[in-house]
């Protein structure tokens, strides 16, 4: 049980970060249509935020709420990461919908939304 | 500490999910399971000790979830895949 | 085409996560308290933060207090966005949207719209206030709070069909109210410069209340009643601009 602790917290966890970063990419590269782009966007933003909080976490700590009794560094996990990614959330969900009026000015002009008649219907112009 | 097997068998499932996003065809079906995917993300927060961050992420992700839904009404529903 | 696509995306994150593989060693070991994102600085956080502060939740303390001026530009930037999408999805021929759109088919007619709905939106609005006020002691703030208050408007005006046509979230309504949560937070920074303070420095506010420490608090509970505005407007904004183009067609020539 130690050796699979050791490993999770030394590689495990950090490469299974990197594989659901690399699979949110993987989609945004391959696939033709324009909200799935935007949704694998989100999903690689939250394989980044998973990175970052990860800084964070102390063995045996309590969540950052102060409790009186407990003062020292150690007990408490970092409060820091939490804060910067808590604004991050928010943003995230600003970035999806400018994202969204874009794709539905695109659906507008070109009929659709996949980037194979997009590429075609600009060729014609 | 049992918490890393926990996280770990949550990213898994996390993985699962986004492999089941990009081979749908279906973009409705796509955001339903994004809901099901931020609030996996959700339990992955509270787990490692970040209430905070976990209430905020479970109030965006209904709401981008709202959002999806609703410009896929005014757009298209089916996709090439 | 297609499968060459695929198979150069399937080869080149296979290589980036050898390369990760190694690149890992890098890091510190998660859970390790003794590493450098979890000295220097976050332990003055935590030792120091509470009482400098006057706030028990430390993530508030630090996002509110310490962060106070990122945190205005995160405000400005969520408004800037709803700005822009309100100027993206503009049109001459807009409609203002009407809750009938959703329920043409009846699906939600009933006993959820009539006697339900009226339950929980209050519910949720009262949570979403004690989500607010409490942003500092336990979990919660002023993002959250705003995402509630605009989670209570969009399940009344969805489900329940919103018969008070007096409140109608416009854009131009929504727009104005952003505008005024971003002033709030400003004008909260902006005070203490005329009472010998620099801004944001939440000690130098003209109340007076028992201890100063509490000074701390009022001035927490201002920029978050600042943020909540601003929050629950650009997601109201951005839900009415897509509605309001519902329908249209102006493509360009």
């Amino acid at each position: 049980m130690t050796v699979l602790n050791s490993f999770l917290a030394e590689k495990g966890i950090y490469m299974l970060t990197a594989i659901l970063f690399f699979l949110g990419m993987y989609g945004m590269v391959t696939c033709k249509n324009y909200m799935k782009k935007l949704i694998c966007m989100n999903i690689m933003q939250v394989a980044v935020i998973f990175f970052f909080l990860c800084f964070g976490q102390k063995d045996g700590g309590t969540i950052p709420v102060s409790l009186g009794d407990l003062m020292a560094a150690d007990d408490y996990i970092n409060p820091l990461p939490h804060a910067l990614m808590l604004t991050a959330i928010v943003v995230s969900l600003g970035t999806t919908g400018v994202g969204l009026a874009l794709l539905m000015r695109m659906k507008d002009k070109y009929g659709s939304m996949e980037e194979d008649d997009i590429v075609k219907k600009e060729d014609d112009l | 500490m049992q918490i890393l097997l926990i996280e770990a068998v949550l990213l898994l499932l996390l993985i699962a999910i986004t492999i089941a996003i990009i081979f749908d065809q279906d973009l409705f079906a796509c955001s339903v399971i994004y809901c099901a995917f931020s609030f996996c993300t959700m339990l992955l927060y509270i787990i490692m000790g970040a209430p905070d961050v976990a209430f905020t992420e479970a109030v965006i992700g209904v709401v981008s979830t709202i959002y999806f839904i609703i410009s896929i009404k005014t757009t298209d529903r089916w996709c090439r895949l | 085409m297609r499968k060459k696509i695929m198979i150069i995306g399937l080869v080149g994150i296979i290589s980036m996560c050898v390369m990760a593989w190694y690149a890992i060693d890098l890091l510190p070991a998660i859970g390790d308290s003794q590493s450098a994102p979890n000295t220097h600085i976050s332990a003055v956080f935590i030792e120091e933060g509470p009482e400098a502060t006057n706030a028990p939740n430390m993530v508030t303390g630090v996002l509110a207090d310490y962060r106070g001026f990122d945190t205005l530009w995160e405000t400005t930037v969520m408004f800037l966005a709803g700005m822009a999408v309100s100027l993206i999805l503009s049109n001459k021929m807009r409609r203002h949207w009407h809750p009938g759109d959703f329920n043409e088919l009846g699906e939600f007619a009933g006993i959820v719209g009539k006697v339900v709905m009226p339950i929980v939106v209050p519910l949720v609005l009262l949570y979403a206030i004690y989500v607010l006020m409490h942003g500092e002691v336990s979990l919660g703030g002023g993002f959250q709070a705003g995402a509630l208050i605009a989670i209570a408007f969009i399940l009344y005006a969805t489900v329940a069909g919103m018969e008070f046509s007096r409140i109608k979230f416009t854009q131009h309504f929504t727009a104005c109210m952003g505008a005024v949560g971003v002033f709030i937070y400003a004008m909260t920074g902006v005070i203490p410069m005329f009472f010998g303070g620099k801004f944001l420095q939440y000690e130098k506010l003209p109340f007076h209340p028992e201890h100063v420490a509490e000074l701390h608090s009022i001035g927490i509970l201002m920029i978050e009643i600042g943020v909540t505005v601003t929050v629950a407007a650009t997601i109201l904004i951005i839900l009415a601009a897509v509605l309001e183009r519902k329908g249209l067609n102006d493509s360009i020539k």
